[in-house]
């Protein structure tokens, strides 16, 4: 690497990282912000399942039968739901001692429960659930008592079989069909049922488009922060007057922005990472379980080179782009501004391809779509899972010759004294009044 | 004497505006030469041609043989260029800034820290060059950055208005430093000041602009004769209202 080019990126990465501002907003605040959200979340999911063991009940019995009885006898010795209970004559009274046990709610059964379940008629049972707070503990609490009736129903019901139908298996009556689910799939039949597929896709590639936006976003605005501040703080003209070729300082420029992009994103996916873990948990774990490559769906060597090109090639043009903008803008703030309009740019093509199929659309949203060149970053990390690599050669095409095109028209601007004498104002206007 | 600087009907337009009309002027080596004229009167536009950062829209401009158009890189590397508004980066320490323009002209480690000795020793700055430029007041950076302007020893130094924002005593100082340096080192240098006293005690010759041309030129010592001045805020002041 030229020594000049060392000595820019050398400059640029130690301004860029210095600055409080990007330091914390881009590279600290992804991975702090998303490990507290992680950390509350699982803290808050165990404190719920903690507190879930821990449920005291106040059980109020008018029934007196021999529903009831089994009812109490289910819930006092159920190993899954540990419930410290009490007992009390009236609904009222128990109500009134809800505070003084620090029980969660009531369980009444009411008279006649038990007769109507030996006639063959459906029996009630109400549970009275106290709310004090709107936490995530209280909903976990809330809920132990719907699981708790539906255990008990389904083991009522094998019972009510078993006696009603003592030649046949309970449990062969009740649920006599057996579901299996499998996924055909690029000419193959897969032992997986669809969910588990596109949970496992969900959790693994899913991400990819969001890590891709936030990279380009990040990018885009490092590198607009690099000229800007140049411009703010009087300095630009300074730089084009050293004796080194003006295409290098702007290669400078985007070689330092780029670095600390990459490091926001790296924060971001450990952050956002972590976050989904926490989130997940088991259910995570288990399906991470699916082999995609016996699926056909994991990166080959090739894919891997593609993508690779596929980031690099976006990237540039974005670094591209943000540089031919923020060259106009006479501030950091400006620059920023202008910005905006490049987001969206990049977020219509990313949210669109998250939710919907390409195919789907009429033909003129297509065009106007495949004509954003960021569709095709989108459009080519699915087709690499995919194996389609022909499609994949296309949108690189598109995608390189955007860039140089837009690459060229960045360094003609670079190298012109239109980086002193124009200024574009990005205002929107909405809301604005004109004096 | 060689010529540093050759000027020939420069003429420098933005939309309408004629900045730089029918400019030309002609600058010795080894000359420390001062463009004198009003606000708007083009003399930052026709420093910033000089520097190659503007393009003239015809004449021509040479300095040391070189075409600012055409071979504007060869010309980079005998300039140093210091705007009037000006600033360094702000999260570099001052003598990270000093390093950073002083890499850009060693040809190896020793010369790098030669230079930027040199340029700590111009600045004044002392232990202060080890803080970050965003602590330093508005002089202090000016002194970082005439120190910027002057260490690397260019064939020509365009200094536009290098005092500003320095109090009494550096500013003579400078004075002092762009002297000495324009005679020890065989540096050429353009200034350009609202400060005629500045401009009187510095400059073997001036030019004094107006409306985009030059309307004046020869020694202060010259010109104050010529005009029966006693310095040469009275000589521009005449001349101006002749023009």
């Amino acid at each position: 690497m030229p020594r000049a080019l060392v000595n820019l990126l050398t400059k640029e990465i130690k301004e860029l990282l210095r600055d409080p501002k990007i330091l914390v907003g881009t590279v600290l605040m992804p991975v702090i912000m998303f490990g507290l959200l992680g950390a509350v979340f699982s803290t808050s999911i165990s404190s719920t399942q903690e507190a879930a063991k821990n449920i005291s009940i106040i059980v109020v019995d008018e029934d007196k039968g021999a529903v009831s009885s089994y009812f109490k006898s289910f819930m006092e010795g159920s190993p899954e739901f540990k419930f410290k209970i009490y007992y009390s004559d009236g609904l009222d009274d128990a109500l009134q001692k809800l505070p003084q046990y620090n029980a969660s709610g009531v369980v009444l059964l009411p008279k006649g429960l038990s007769e109507n379940i030996s006639k063959g008629m459906r029996g009630q049972i109400k549970a009275y659930v106290a709310i004090s707070t709107l936490s995530v503990v209280e909903q976990g609490k809330a809920s132990v008592f719907q699981s708790f009736l539906e255990a008990f129903n389904k083991v009522l019901s094998l019972q009510i079989i078993a006696g009603s139908i003592p030649s046949k298996d309970p449990t062969f009556v009740s649920n006599p069909i057996l579901g299996g689910y499998y996924t055909y799939f690029n000419g193959k039949v897969l032992d997986f049922s669809p969910q588990m597929i596109f949970g496992t896709l969900s959790t693994q590639v899913m991400m990819m488009p969001i890590v891709i936006m936030i990279m380009l976003f990040t990018t885009m605005t490092m590198a607009a922060t690099a000229v800007a501040i140049e411009k703010e703080t009087k300095t630009l003209e300074t730089l084009l007057t050293l004796p080194v070729n003006r295409v290098t300082i702007l290669v400078g420029k985007l070689s330092g922005s780029l670095f600390v992009a990459i490091l926001g994103t790296i924060s971001y996916v450990i952050g956002f990472n972590y976050y989904m873990t926490s989130l997940t948990g088991g259910i995570g774990a288990e399906l991470e379980k699916i082999d995609l490559s016996a699926l056909g769906l994991s990166i080959t060597p090739v894919g891997y080179a593609l993508l690779g090109m596929v980031f690099f090639i976006s990237i540039v043009a974005t670094l591209a782009l943000a540089v031919s903008f923020s060259v106009f803008s006479e501030d950091v703030r400006s620059a920023q501004t202008s910005m905006s309009y490049i987001y969206i740019v990049i977020l219509v093509p990313t949210l669109l391809l998250m939710f919907m199929d390409l195919n789907t659309l009429s033909l003129p949203a297509q065009i106007l779509l495949y004509a954003i060149p960021f569709t095709h970053t989108i459009v080519a990390t699915k087709e690499i899972l995919m194996g389609n690599y022909t499609t994949v050669a296309i949108n690189l095409t598109y995608l390189a010759a955007f860039t140089i095109v837009v690459l060229y028209v960045a360094a003609k601007l670079f190298t012109t004294e239109k980086v002193f004498t124009t200024k574009l104002k990005f205002k929107i206007r909405l809301f604005q009044r004109e004096r | 004497m060689a010529v540093a600087v050759d000027i020939v009907g420069l003429v420098k337009s933005f939309g309408q505006t004629k900045a730089v009309n029918n400019l030309s002027l002609r600058i010795s080596e080894n000359e420390v030469f001062g463009l004198i004229g009003p606000n708007g009167a083009g003399k930052t536009t026709t420093l910033r041609i000089i520097a190659t950062l503007l393009k003239p829209t015809s004449g021509t401009v040479k300095v040391f043989g070189y075409d600012v158009s055409s071979e504007a890189e060869k010309v980079r590397s005998l300039i140093s260029y210091l705007p009037e508004e000006s600033g360094a980066y702000n999260n570099l320490s001052g003598f990270e800034y000093l390093r950073f323009m002083a890499s850009f002209y060693a040809k190896d480690s020793q010369q790098l820290n030669n230079l930027a000795e040199e340029g700590a020793n111009i600045s004044g700055l002392g232990d202060r060059l080890k803080d970050k430029v965003k602590t330093y007041s508005k002089g202090m950076k000016r002194r970082l950055l005439v120190a910027r302007a002057l260490m690397i020893r260019p064939k020509l130094a365009i200094l536009d208005e290098p005092t500003s924002g320095l109090d009494v005593f550096y500013a003579h100082n400078v004075r002092d430093i762009i002297r000495e340096y324009s005679r020890k080192y065989n540096v050429t240098v353009l200034l350009s000041s609202h400060n005629m006293l500045e401009v009187q005690y510095v400059c073997s010759r001036v030019a004094l602009i107006n409306s985009g041309t030059v309307v004046e030129e020869g020694s202060p010592t010259g010109l104050m004769q010529k005009y029966g001045s006693s310095n040469l805020e009275e000589v521009f002041v005449k001349v101006s209202s002749f023009a």
